[in-house]
């Protein structure tokens, strides 16, 4: 194949296949606890994490992003825990109240051009130190599964039986935000914070659509999230569509498609 | 519902000290910038606070970094001189700048507003208007017509198709003498003319005799300072020797064609890629290939921008990157433009740079 004697191709390809399945496992346990928001306030304080580095001085930017999200992720479930009607709103206040945080110290200098690529994304120059990276997030992701699966997935049936069998609800759920804030903002830099959303949900939901049980909804989450990834970076190399975009559209179409079948 | 109130209190009080935790550090960082700043505009000016009562002050605006910088040392040490700098050091070149009102106050009650002009300050184009009485100067009306090098049409944000100039360092071949309005319009022509040093040193002439003509009573000193720091370029232009040296290189920030003209260094190819993401594969793989074709070995890669795209462009290529600094960020420091570019020489001439690049 012509298109791997680059190599920037083959890095954005590696880093495609590591992402896309994280975010087809994440996703379906989002869409199971009806998440969607919490995770898209939590993308969106990315950009509060770069400002809190920036203002406080820390060079490495995602240090603080990583940090900031996790304690966000943490706040968010608390609020969600504290169980009223309007955590809904809360969280939406709490993620523009960051973004527009955000925004406003990035935008002080009159120089937010920078931070254009946080927005939409940079997969295609991610380099070899990067996608180590994200195969660490990768492997922690999976081991989190194997382990964890079970009791969240239980959670996310029944809270209240999961806790009189002795799960620690509260611990498990705090856990799942924390690893998804790290791969959240670990992922951003590459998809963008205006898509990266998209790809948490669509894929599950897509999925959803057309599995039978437990097992299957997962292998079609993560078969549709991996194939619209590949997919989406095939295209890009043929066409001018960038690939963070092209990725969702083929995602959205899936999901479609899924609707009609259901 | 005792309980209730009393968790939103507390929610609310978490949320209040991430607030001020925040707000003080962005306080923490302005205040050190104005503190830097204002001392040394303490310096270079001596205003007391009697004298700026009563209108004695010349008050002095520049527009951007590279501005604030030649005037500054102008007016370092004239009594009456008040000095400030519109855009933050940090802002870079100002394609991208955004108008804060901040801006527009800085303006209020100045005498004389330098600027690089050529369209590098588009954005104040209004906001001009409503200020009649104020002087404002362009950099590049110090320059001839042949001085300037002219932009082809289509660079302006084409990514895919770099322009091949024959001989880039050569521009005055290049110049088509018929697109070229000459009321004062400098529209197609490149503005970066700071970094070329010969032409640095025309338009500091010229800084220096508008500050002359508007404030006679100094116009000794400002003759002092402007042979000092006009000696010091010289010595930067002397120190280093230029030949053919047959190396080509693929410039990745338009500013970079003033600095390459004397250098011997031939421009194969340009693009004007740094500052954008979003790219489509597609549109890499082309920057790619243009970048092989056109056969150059060097790719020119402006030190402001986080440098992705040309590590990228190294990397498949196999060209060697320098990044240059185009002297528009960085601290105020009076010869920060003398260091920088002997850097950008250091680099071009093929030796170490010996200074510390970062920031």
């Amino acid at each position: 194949m012509q298109m791997f004697s680059y190599h920037f191709m083959v890095h954005a390809f590696m880093a495609i296949l590591l992402i896309t399945p994280l975010f087809g496992l994440l996703g379906t346990m989002i869409v199971n606890n009806k998440m969607a928001f919490f995770s898209d306030a939590l993308g969106h304080s990315a950009i509060t994490g770069i400002a809190l580095g920036v203002v406080l001085g820390i060079s490495n930017t995602m240090v603080s992003m990583v940090l900031f999200g996790m304690i966000f992720a943490l706040l968010l479930n608390w609020i969600k825990y504290r169980g009223k009607a309007g955590a809904e709103t809360i969280i939406s206040v709490f993620a523009s109240c960051g973004l527009a945080l955000g925004l406003a110290v990035l935008s002080m200098g009159g120089d937010f051009a920078k931070y254009n690529s946080l927005l939409i994304g940079d997969i295609l120059s991610i380099t070899h130190k990067e996608i180590n990276g994200l195969a660490v997030a990768f492997v922690l992701t999976l081991l989190f599964w194997i382990f964890c699966f079970n009791p969240l997935h239980f959670i996310s049936i029944n809270p209240s039986l999961a806790s009189s069998k002795g799960i620690r609800v509260k611990l498990y759920d705090n856990i799942f935000v924390m690893l998804l804030a790290v791969i959240v903002m670990l992922s951003i830099r590459w998809v963008g914070l205006l898509i990266i959303n998209a790809l948490l949900i669509l894929p599950a939901a897509a999925a959803r659509n057309v599995a039978r049980n437990m097992r299957s909804y997962h292998a079609f989450s993560i078969i549709i999230s991996v194939f619209c990834g590949v997919l989406g970076l095939i295209i890009s190399y043929y066409t001018d569509i960038a690939t963070g975009p092209m990725i969702v559209l083929l995602a959205s179409g899936i999901f479609f498609l899924t609707l009609f079948k259901r | 519902m005792n309980q209730n109130r009393y968790q939103k209190i507390c929610q609310f009080a978490v949320w209040l000290l991430l607030m001020a935790i925040i707000v003080s550090g962005c306080g923490q960082k302005t205040q050190s910038l104005r503190g830097q700043n204002g001392q040394k505009q303490g310096d270079q000016a001596g205003v007391s606070s009697e004298d700026s009562n009563e209108k004695t002050t010349l008050q002095v605006v520049t527009s951007f970094y590279p501005m604030y910088i030649m005037v500054w040392n102008l007016v370092d040490g004239v009594e009456g001189v008040e000095l400030s700098n519109m855009a933050k050091p940090s802002t870079g070149c100002l394609h991208d700048y955004q108008l804060r009102p901040k801006d527009v106050v800085c303006l209020d009650g100045a005498d004389l507003f330098f600027i690089n002009g050529a369209g590098m300050e588009n954005f104040l184009d209004d906001i001009l208007e409503a200020y009649d009485d104020l002087k404002v100067c362009q950099a590049v009306d110090a320059l001839d017509e042949e001085d300037f090098i002219v932009e082809s049409e289509e660079h302006e944000h084409d990514h895919e198709d770099m322009d091949h100039e024959e001989s880039g360092h050569d521009a005055h071949e290049d110049m088509d003498h018929e697109d070229v309005d000459h009321d004062h319009d400098h529209g197609d022509h490149n503005p970066h003319t700071w970094l070329d040093p010969a032409l640095y040193r025309k338009e500091l002439a010229y800084f220096k005799d508008i500050l002359q003509e508007t404030d006679p009573a100094h116009a000794e000193e400002y003759q002092k300072n402007y042979q000092e720091y006009d000696a010091k370029i010289q010595a930067l232009q002397e120190e280093f020797h230029w030949h053919e040296s047959g190396k080509s290189a693929l410039i990745l920030h338009e500013s970079f064609p003033y600095l390459l003209r004397t250098s011997g260094i031939t421009i194969a190819g340009a693009a004007e890629v740094e500052k954008d993401s979003g790219f489509s594969a597609h549109e890499i793989v082309h920057l790619v290939e243009d970048a092989r074709e056109c056969g150059a070995q060097y790719i020119l890669s402006d030190s402001q921008y986080s440098g992705r795209i040309s590590d990228l462009l190294s990397e498949e290529t196999g060209m060697e990157v320098w990044k240059l600094d185009s002297c528009v960020s960085g601290a105020y420091e009076k010869d920060a433009y003398i260091k920088n570019m002997r850097r950008n020489y250091q680099i071009m001439s093929g030796g170490e740079a010996d200074e510390d690049t970062s920031k």
